[in-house]
């Protein structure tokens, strides 16, 4: 999947078409089965998913993380798949851990 | 009454840090000991961080910084780079007035310092720009506990994380094997960026010349001149063939302009934080974004204000509403200084 992921980026990277050529010829070459079946059925439009990926992932994410983080790197970035993938804030109800000295000011 | 109230002790502890303490339009100024840090003018006493443009400013009466940041500023603003020159080891005591001042590793770049004050028993550090990831060509990042930790926030947003260096370069030497016959021309900014890439790059094994473009030669001496070893270095305006597969290092400006054309084919790189950002990657035109930052990422910038133990936290410029909410979160006090003329770019 890693390598995948690295391809898709590369691709989208990459303005020449032979550039783009090369990539999915070295991919394709190097990795297994059946990670490159299930890569050229993505890249071919023949996976059987249906579900709206962006806005299942952007709710998914908004219910977990904390709000004000997640609106912030929202606003910043402009585009939510990338900001999922990305995120490292804090999750969402999840015990905010006070630094330990804190309760000796307080 | 009002001293069994938890907040409003604090309240009065952080109306001290004010009262020697504050950012005013040149920048942060301490009172007793009538200096500013990093001031945007020219003023009579001034402490450097570190020797990039935005934080080594020229035009000073007296200077103070790291051995190494005189030697950078005095190589890129000559006798701009202050009147008289103060050089200190870092972990070097001076006594500035009332308060005692010292300079710590900060892991930005060579030379880089935090500068720690003490003042009547209250300590303020300032973080200057930092980084804690490992870099071979500077000292790395000492924590240090105090009371007022001024940080920097330069990627200061969840979506900041950075994979270790090493991992970037790897990227750019799997580009070289796909595409042998071009050349790879790297964007980076001339004084530390250039220098770690450089560095990372023997690290990881890789041999053969590396090329630069002509600007980047001054500092990259004084990084030699001071030790670091840098294997086969040579100028771009040198080389009597085009480059092919070969990695040649430029200022980001030059980048696709003229001088690039004498390349075959080049694919462009660019070496900075902020290719976190796919969008940024795309408007610099970089096909082979290679995320190599020189400043702390949110985890770290988090994990350094939990090793320094400060009760407060200042936020000098960058990304800072989110980290003042983070941290008020976790239960600081923090706020943002919005101090104006640091420039995101360089990185």
């Amino acid at each position: 999947m890693r390598e995948f992921a690295l391809l898709l980026d590369a691709l989208s990277n990459t303005p020449s078409r032979n550039g783009k050529l090369t990539l999915l010829r070295n991919y394709f070459r190097a990795s297994p089965d059946p990670d490159r079946g299930f890569a050229l059925a993505a890249l071919t439009d023949e996976m059987p998913v249906t579900i709206p990926l962006r806005r299942v992932l952007t709710e998914l994410s908004a219910s977990r993380f904390d709000p004000v983080l997640f609106k912030f790197s929202r606003d910043y970035v402009g585009d939510t798949r990338q900001r999922r993938f990305h995120f490292c804030g804090p999750i969402r109800g999840g015990k905010a851990r006070r630094f330990p000295w804190v309760k000796l000011l307080t | 009454l009002a001293g069994n109230s938890p907040n409003i002790s604090i309240m009065a502890s952080s109306q001290k840090f004010e009262s020697w303490l504050r950012p005013e339009p040149s920048g942060l100024y301490c009172e007793p000991g009538d200096f500013y840090v990093d001031p945007l003018y020219p003023v009579e006493r001034a402490v450097i961080t570190h020797g990039h443009s935005d934080h080594a400013r020229p035009g000073h009466q007296a200077v103070l910084a790291t051995n190494e940041t005189v030697g950078i500023m005095k190589i890129r603003l000559g006798d701009g780079a202050g009147k008289t020159t103060h050089a200190l080891k870092y972990n070097e005591a001076v006594r500035l007035g009332e308060v005692d001042v010292r300079l710590v590793p900060a892991g930005h770049i060579l030379g880089s310092a935090q500068v720690v004050i003490d003042y009547k028993g209250q300590r303020a550090v300032i973080s200057g720009d930092y980084k804690r990831q490992f870099d071979p060509t500077c000292q790395a990042f000492e924590a240090v506990k105090c009371d007022l930790f001024i940080t920097e926030a330069t990627f200061g947003l969840p979506v900041f994380k950075f994979d270790p260096p090493g991992n970037e370069i790897k990227k750019l030497l799997a580009s070289l094997r796909a595409f042998p016959d071009q050349t790879h021309q790297i964007g980076v900014y001339g004084l530390g960026k250039c220098q770690r890439v450089i560095a990372l790059l023997r690290e990881a094994g890789y041999e053969k010349p590396i090329w630069l473009h002509g600007a980047l030669k001054a500092t990259t001496d004084y990084y030699s001149g001071c030790g670091a070893r840098f294997g086969d270095l040579r100028l771009v305006a040198d080389a009597t063939e085009i480059l092919g597969g070969e990695i040649v290092l430029c200022p980001p400006s030059a980048l696709g302009d003229r001088w690039s054309r004498r390349f075959t084919e080049p694919i462009l790189a660019l070496a900075s934080g902020w290719m976190r950002v796919r969008a940024r990657a795309r408007q610099r035109g970089a096909e082979l974004p290679l995320v190599i930052s020189d400043h702390a990422d949110w985890p770290n910038l988090l994990a350094t204000v939990a090793d320094t133990e400060a009760g407060e936290v200042w936020i000098t410029h960058g990304r800072e509403e989110a980290l003042v909410h983070e941290l008020a979160r976790l239960g600081l006090k923090a706020k943002a200084l919005s101090i104006i003329g640091r420039e995101e770019d360089l990185e």
